[in-house]
């Protein structure tokens, strides 16, 4: 079966996130709670954007042909929402190790 | 200079590389392909990124799970398997797990009473998953044999740190340097360039990144650390550094380097640091954005700037004919990268409108589709074709579908800029409509920033939406000289 994949890490589809939007959750804070994007080892590099896109094709209804035939109409996003969630550090995966050994190199 | 073979181990075969190459190119010229598995729908997946940071060529590497293949070299004993769950019947298990529809937020759900049928959904998902298990003695303790060849410092202060050593981020730190200011220039991996390692569609730049690491790698004012990776970024003005990620690969990779014949020196980091500065510059570059449409996430499907570093860097041609997708000179600049290395165009589809003056450089045999997007990708194990519907510049409507056999969907759209530590140092990342909408991106809503502590933040590069190479350079000199005027007015106080 075809399917869009937005997040790559968490294997959710564009569908998800369209049944998410319909039960009301309308942002991506909370849409990245409900659905488990960007909640990857990558932490939403890729499908961030890929869902601000579709968040703001909503909002504009500029969609492109496969977001028009396949996305809810009516919803009712507020555009101030589109933005980037809060990103906490660290940047990258890194190992439990270089925590627990601490820092080096301190004067 | 023949390389030295290594030997390896795949799950139960025992095959042979080349030391030096990463892991993940020792299993293409094995003919493996699929590197993994993905977390839910179990579905193939294969090098993506080619800069360790997506998840699709992750794979457990004597023992640790997790190690991004692309980016690891192989060495000889290895032993390396894909980390997805597979008891005996698994053949019967994925089968199963494809086809079944996962509603979104289906865990928050489903099991929830009683509590034990709860902890045992939970766990079976967990185990489904596959995404392997790290040994505790593998995660925290340390030997002997762990620690870097040199265990190395930082200065805990610098006039200027600049994250990334691209384009922007090197010409920014020369220019720095040359006024006169100590710099710390960071960079994630092995080698120093950014993207502009591949590109080939301007021979020109090739040389000018060339130029710039030899003026910024022996600089004496210049503390150039590859293989570093900048964790977070502290306000008002601490950044903390760290040897490069979950990579266990790396330590042994102390003697060794993915394409580089620079000289070697002590730059690998052997713990956590801490650095403080008064200026920042943000060169963190961008990702490839694979866009939306049915299969997206095909092995074969790779971004221009993952493909040129697979090419360029690791020699690993991932296929023989390619569909070149995208838009803007970006996208011409491309196929003609991929032309180069002799990888056949089947056709080049282009989101937008024909412009002359782009594609007059690629043969007139190559198939141009224009208006048009990819809307499906097939195969199963490796792509074998895509669709791509005619827009109808009339209706906007998908009108006219074209199938088209390749085994390479190159796309080329504008990249995301890695924003995350620009974020945390206090930028506003606006999102910016483009008519095209795979081109829509954050973009950071000025491109320079000064806190009331007195700190001074830039963004430069592809980070900014910088996509040609002068307006990199030019970018990175701007940032330097404001730095330097900073410096000097500090001085004078």
């Amino acid at each position: 079966m075809a399917k869009k994949i937005l997040c790559h890490c968490e294997d959710v589809e564009t569908e998800e996130l369209y049944s998410a939007l319909r039960q009301g959750y309308g942002d991506l804070e909370t849409l990245k709670r409900y659905t488990g994007i960007g909640t990857g080892k990558c932490q939403g590099k890729c499908c961030f954007i890929q869902t601000l896109r579709l968040l703001h094709d909503m909002v504009t209804r500029t969609g492109g042909m496969e977001r028009e035939a396949t996305g809810p109409k009516d919803l009712m996003i507020d555009p101030d929402d589109i933005r980037v969630p809060t990103l906490r550090p660290p940047v990258l995966p890194l190992r439990i190790k270089d925590i627990v050994e601490g820092e080096r190199g301190e004067p | 200079m023949k390389p030295r073979s290594v030997n390896f181990f795949f799950e139960n075969r025992r095959l042979s590389g080349q030391a030096g190459d990463s892991i993940a190119k020792a299993l293409f010229d094995a003919g493996v392909k699929t590197l993994s598995y993905s977390v839910k729908y179990k579905r193939p997946r294969s090098v993506h990124c080619a800069r360790g940071r997506c998840v699709m060529c992750h794979m457990e590497v004597d023992g640790v799970p997790g190690v991004p293949t692309c980016i690891t070299p192989v060495e000889d004993g290895m032993r390396v398997r894909r980390e997805d769950f597979r008891p005996f019947f698994a053949p019967l298990l994925i089968f199963a797990v494809r086809a079944i529809s996962f509603p979104a937020g289906f865990y928050y759900r489903m099991f929830t009473k009683p509590a034990f049928l709860r902890n045992l959904f939970l766990g079976s998902l967990r185990r489904m998953a596959g995404v392997g298990r790290l040994r505790v003695d593998r995660a925290v303790t340390t030997s002997a044999a762990d620690n870097p060849v040199s265990t190395t410092t930082l200065k805990p202060r610098y006039d200027m740190v600049v994250i990334g050593a691209g384009l922007a981020g090197m010409s920014a730190a020369y220019s720095a340097a040359r006024g006169g200011a100590s710099v710390l220039l960071v960079d994630e991996y092995h080698t120093p360039g950014g993207h502009s390692i591949g590109f080939h569609g301007e021979h020109e730049i090739a040389s000018i990144r060339d130029d710039l690491v030899a003026k910024t790698w022996g600089h004496s004012s210049i503390d150039f650390r590859t293989k570093t990776t900048a964790h977070a970024f502290y306000p008002p003005h601490t950044l903390l550094l760290g040897p490069v990620g979950p990579n266990d690969g790396e330590r042994r990779a102390a003697s060794q380097s993915l394409g580089t014949n620079l000289p070697r020196r002590p730059e690998s980091l052997s713990a956590m640091h801490r650095v403080e500065a008064a200026n920042f510059i943000f060169a963190t570059g961008a990702y490839d954005i694979i866009p939306l449409f049915d299969d997206n996430d095909t092995p074969g499907i790779l971004g221009e700037r993952a493909i040129r570093l697979l090419i360029e860097r690791d020699k690993l041609i991932p296929g023989s004919r390619a569909v070149a997708y995208g838009t803007g000179p970006a996208l011409y600049d491309l196929s003609r990268f991929l032309l180069h290395h002799n990888i056949a165009i089947a056709a080049v589809v282009d989101a937008g409108e024909p412009v002359a003056a782009d594609d007059r450089e690629l043969p007139n045999d190559i198939q141009r589709i224009y208006h048009s997007r990819v809307s499906r990708a097939a195969g199963r194990e490796w792509l074998s074709s895509v669709r791509v519907t005619h827009r109808d510049a009339a209706t906007g409507r998908g009108s006219r579908d074209t199938t088209i056999a390749c085994d390479l969907l190159c796309i080329a759209f504008e990249g995301q800029g890695a924003y995350e530590l620009a974020y945390q140092a206090g930028f506003k990342f606006e999102f910016s409509p483009h008519p095209i909408q795979e081109n829509n991106v954050m973009l950071p809503s000025t491109r320079t920033l000064h806190s009331e502590n007195g700190v001074s933040f830039f963004v430069v590069g592809e980070l900014a939406g910088q996509r040609s190479w002068r307006d990199k350079v030019t970018a990175g000199e701007e940032a330097a000289a404001k730095t330097l005027q900073r410096l000097q007015a500090s001085e004078k106080d």
